[in-house]
């Protein structure tokens, strides 16, 4: 089966990338958790900037691949996410909320890891099998290796990968975080059996043969952050990733 | 020639009735779990533990471990698979309600942090370790995740374990959405149903790539999708799960009239309930098999309950009888399905099973018992 890169964003301190539109500088002391709308969507979404820190980097990233895109096979996408912090950040205003006095059913509905998912298959109409890995480290390779199981399986003709840490400065010094990776940033990487005139070509090796040490988050964001920026300057990528038993070689090509 | 199948070698469960054979025995008993209680500060219908203490993640795999041996399976060619919505949340409710006390000993709020607490007190740290967020069809879809991994020889046993428990942080967010039932209780697609009952549970799968024998019980077929339709809310017309269900039948190979029973999900909202149906009648048409949704005697155990109810499915199987939905009176949906508030027999060998999660997700397993 041929698979195929239709797709990449990535969203972190030092600024965005995406497939559809280029490099994009922060401006006016801009973060990943404070861009606006229109840096990243084209169309009208009101409740864009009261979106938890999970749900809005995972849409932004989402928008940067997704924005008007074209000849996508909706019904059959998928989104795997792989999360650092789950919600854990909107827990926390939840259950401040309820110490007030009046448990905020608008956070209650954005206190689970899948939250992300469900923003961008709603806005997006992605219908697809979905998956979510919630891991403070490991869950951005295992979301790569589920995406492509998915794939190659054939329920789904195209996967939306996101690798997300939606956490705020402001949750960082909470002493239940104490062991999560503390900078925001969003992932994301389409993944088609279906080609289009700007693929990229991918193929693979995983096996589960590795070591059983996890791997530490800032390596795994690290892959993840070279992935991109591969793919944005050149198109080519070639490196591997572990995370405990799991071994993953991608290999990314521009066609000549 | 070789019948390698995913089959469900062992299993234990944690259930407000108790242990999977007393659980099985209630349910067929035509007993219901949910009961008024006063809980985090509400006074309406629970499921809840017989024990309290087993709302803490230890006590209550520490439980479950004393009837299963798991460790032959601590090696390389086992993938340990935590599946939860929140899991244990009394570490992040210790800490906002105990902010000067240490949270060393409290399980943290981090999901795979609690995996790793129950890998390590079932002693299976040496496993690979995954940790699955589903919302409320997380058991379900760490299912399908491990029957991918099993089929395609990335690993020859999945551990499969599921928790969520009541506490003050879900309940009163369910509350806060309006969609507990606050006076009669889960009544599945009774006309009369007013919202859910909130349960809890822990599960334990030993999944293994095995010749399948006779009597064994298989994951023959699993499928997912998303409505794409709306947060907390099912799609109206039920085509989201219907896609879930074609998707686990092409997986099985099978057609919906080898389909002897159905596990609904049957949470006893007004939508939910009418969205499966729709669903159901639209997979079915009028030859729409035994169906029933065990929430009405065990309430929604969440995401943990989603391995939960399949395990005992598997066990209702062997059983050949399908459990009454509790609650039941006058059926309230559209569509005429098969349910009843009596047991009904089962006369085939394969059962559909159901899940659906907050943000449109949707999951289906067929199970079959080989003959």
């Amino acid at each position: 089966m041929n698979l195929y890169i239709n797709g990449f964003s990535s969203i972190t301190k030092k600024g965005m990338l995406s497939s559809l539109k280029g490099k994009i500088d922060f401006l006016n002391n801009e973060t990943p958790l404070t861009i606006g709308r229109k840096s990243v969507y084209s169309k009208l979404h009101t409740g864009f900037g009261k979106l938890n820190p999970p749900d809005k980097l995972a849409f932004s990233a989402a928008s940067l691949i997704l924005d008007n895109i074209e000849n996508l096979d909706k019904e059959n996408t998928g989104i795997v996410l792989g999360t650092l912090s789950g919600s854990a950040s909107t827990d926390f205003r939840y259950i401040e909320s309820i110490k007030e006095g009046f448990p905020s059913p608008a956070y209650f509905q954005a206190t689970l890891p899948s939250s992300p998912v469900a923003e961008v298959a709603i806005l997006f109409k992605l219908k697809g099998p979905d998956r979510i890995f919630s891991s403070s480290n490991g869950s951005g390779i295992e979301a790569l290796n589920g995406a492509i199981r998915l794939l190659v399986l054939n329920k789904a003709t195209s996967v939306l990968v996101l690798f997300i840490n939606g956490i705020d400065s402001c949750d960082s010094s909470n002493p239940l975080l104490k062991e999560v990776n503390k900078e925001p940033f969003a992932f994301g990487l389409l993944i088609s059996t279906q080609k289009n005139e700007t693929s990229l070509n991918f193929t693979f090796q995983s096996s589960y043969g590795g070591n059983n040490k996890k791997v530490d988050s800032e390596v795994e964001v690290a892959y993840f952050n070279k992935l991109i920026n591969d793919l944005y300057s050149t198109g080519n990528f070639n490196t591997s990733c572990n995370n405990g038993k799991l071994i993953m070689n991608i290999q990314i090509k521009k066609e000549s | 020639m070789s019948a390698l199948k995913v089959v469900i070698s062992d299993s234990g469960i944690l259930t407000p009735f108790g242990n999977l054979e007393s659980t099985v025995k209630n349910l067929l008993a035509c007993k219901s779990s949910i009961k008024k209680e006063n809980l985090f500060g509400l006074s309406i219908p629970f499921a809840s533990f017989e024990d309290p203490k087993y709302r803490n993640i230890s006590e209550a795999f520490s439980i479950i471990k004393k009837t299963m041996d798991l460790t032959e399976y601590n090696n390389s060619d086992t993938v340990f698979i935590y599946a939860a919505a929140k899991g244990d949340l009394s570490g992040l409710e210790g800490y906002y309600n105990y902010p000067n006390e240490s949270i060393d000993d409290l399980p943290s709020p981090i999901l795979d942090k609690q995996a790793e607490q129950v890998a390590t007190l079932l002693q299976l740290q040496n496993t690979h370790r995954i940790t699955i967020s589903n919302a409320c069809a997380s058991g379900q879809i760490a299912i399908e995740t491990a029957k991918e991994l099993l089929e395609t020889d990335q690993f020859k046993t999945a551990i499969v374990t599921g928790f969520d428990a009541l506490s003050k942080f879900t309940v009163s967010g369910f509350n806060s959405l309006s969609a507990l039932s606050h006076s009669l209780g889960a009544r599945p697609f009774d006309e009369s149903r007013d919202g859910l009952t909130m349960g809890e549970c822990a599960g334990i799968a030993i999944l293994k790539i095995d010749d399948a024998k006779e009597n064994d019980i298989v994951i023959m077929g699993a499928g997912s999708s998303n409505d794409a339709n709306h947060r907390t809310g099912p799609s109206r017309t039920g085509d989201g799960l219907l896609a879930a269900i074609k998707s686990s039948l092409r997986d099985a190979n099978i057609t919906e009239n080898d389909i002897a029973a159905v596990k609904c999900h049957g949470t006893s909202t007004n939508y939910n309930d009418a969205m499966e149906a729709k669903a159901l009648y639209s997979l079915f048409q009028d030859n729409c098999p035994p169906a029933a949704s065990l929430k009405g005697a065990l309430g929604h155990m969440s995401g943990g309950g989603s391995l939960v109810e399949t395990l005992i499915a598997a066990e209702i199987l062997h059983k050949r009888l399908l459990p009454p939905t509790m609650g039941l009176t006058k059926c309230g949906v559209e569509e005429p399905i098969k349910v009843s508030p009596e047991t009904q027999a089962i006369e085939g060998n394969k059962i559909l099973c159901l899940s659906a999660g907050f943000g449109g997700l949707n999951s289906s397993i067929i199970l079959e018992k080989v003959s």
